[in-house]
């Protein structure tokens, strides 16, 4: 039997007898599926992008109605947050800009060295910028803790320190399967030639 | 024609091929294949106004299919890996078993290949011509020609291994 597997033609004809699962009965029908995945990708990055975004203005209501106590260090602080996230937020919108200008229609190689170019600028931002984004949101929420521990009770202040240095913890473990997947397929995508 | 009916004319006569290539690519793993190969019939639908341009839409929709099958490596971490493995012993075939077992045998050596090595082999598998698949990948055909027999003869050696 095992000299059925010899040639070549064999596979060929092993690789023809593979029927095609469970088509669709129709262009409409899958197209339809894929639609509705596109649109859960699409509520996904939305999604995330709107928790962020919440935060953002949940941080700048708590700036208007405490602006008269501790001004400047808090101000401060508030800024630094803020601006953290906001250039997060542009840095993620940019890159699934960049991402759905990839041209899939071009050769391999060619859309190779374009995938290429896009990790390795996913790559500075994991690397370079998100650490760099980490130090400023970390500062930035160091500088509130003294207002949040003269306003607030110990037990909502210890709350407060506990979500605020927590979310950076959370963000960081979704953060960095996600690092490691894209590297892994920059390592892949560099072995085509 | 009615675009939707040469979409649909277009979907009906490469969706085989397109499978195919995605489940060889993703180790006879029907769900990612079938994901995959949505994609590709998705973007496709979304470079309509291109496809109707296009004078070879096979080899498009090959550039397509191989590159949307590269990017899907993104998500295989999150998902449960198939059949890595064969069994080192083939057992005697006298079913239907016997078939899909060697077919494993067979996608299991196409991931021990190199990747440009095992896009090359899915389509020289499926029977395309050496100047659409040099067309697919980017390169010229007397390359291609040199690098498919050697690819061909790692092929087999490792299925009959």
């Amino acid at each position: 039997m095992c000299s059925v597997m010899n040639s070549f033609e064999n596979l060929q004809e092993l690789w023809h007898q593979d029927d095609v699962g469970k088509q669709p009965l129709s262009s409409e029908s899958i197209l339809k599926k894929a639609a509705q995945n596109h649109r859960a990708i699409q509520r996904n990055h939305w999604g995330t992008l709107g928790i962020i975004s919440l935060t953002i203005v949940v941080l700048l209501a708590y700036f208007i109605w405490l602006r008269s106590y501790s001004l400047s260090v808090f101000t401060c602080g508030l800024g630094l947050m803020i601006v953290s996230m906001l250039v997060r937020i542009g840095l993620e919108g940019w890159s699934l800009s960049k991402f759905q200008k990839l041209q899939k229609d071009l050769p391999l190689i060619e859309f190779s060295q374009q995938a290429i170019r896009f990790y390795h600028w996913r790559k500075r931002i994991h690397f370079q910028f998100t650490p760099l984004l980490y130090g400023v949101y970390i500062v930035g929420f160091t500088l509130l803790v003294p207002t949040f521990y003269t306003q607030f009770s110990s037990l909502f202040f210890g709350y407060l320190l506990l979500s605020g240095y927590g979310f950076l913890g959370v963000f960081t473990f979704f953060l960095r399967k996600k690092i490691k997947a894209e590297m892994e397929l920059l390592a892949y995508l560099k072995k085509i030639d | 024609m009615d675009i939707q009916v040469q979409f649909d004319h277009l979907f009906q006569t490469h969706y085989p091929k397109v499978y195919r290539l995605c489940k060889g690519y993703f180790q006879g793993d029907h769900d990612r294949a079938s994901d995959a190969a949505q994609e590709v019939f998705v973007k496709v639908w979304e470079k309509r106004e291109t496809f109707r341009k296009e004078a070879n839409i096979s080899t498009w929709i090959y550039r397509i299919t191989v590159n949307t099958c590269l990017l899907h490596l993104r998500a295989q971490n999150n998902r449960k890996t198939v059949r890595t493995e064969y069994p080192v012993t083939v057992p005697e075939p006298t079913s239907d078993d016997a078939f899909e077992l060697r077919r494993q045998k067979m996608y299991a050596c196409i991931q021990k290949l190199d990747p440009t090595g095992k896009i090359i082999i899915l389509m020289v598998l499926e029977g395309e011509e050496y100047s659409a698949i040099a067309s697919v990948i980017g390169t010229s055909e007397d390359t291609l020609r040199v690098r498919i027999h050697r690819i061909k003869k790692l092929l087999t050696q490792c299925v009959q291994s």
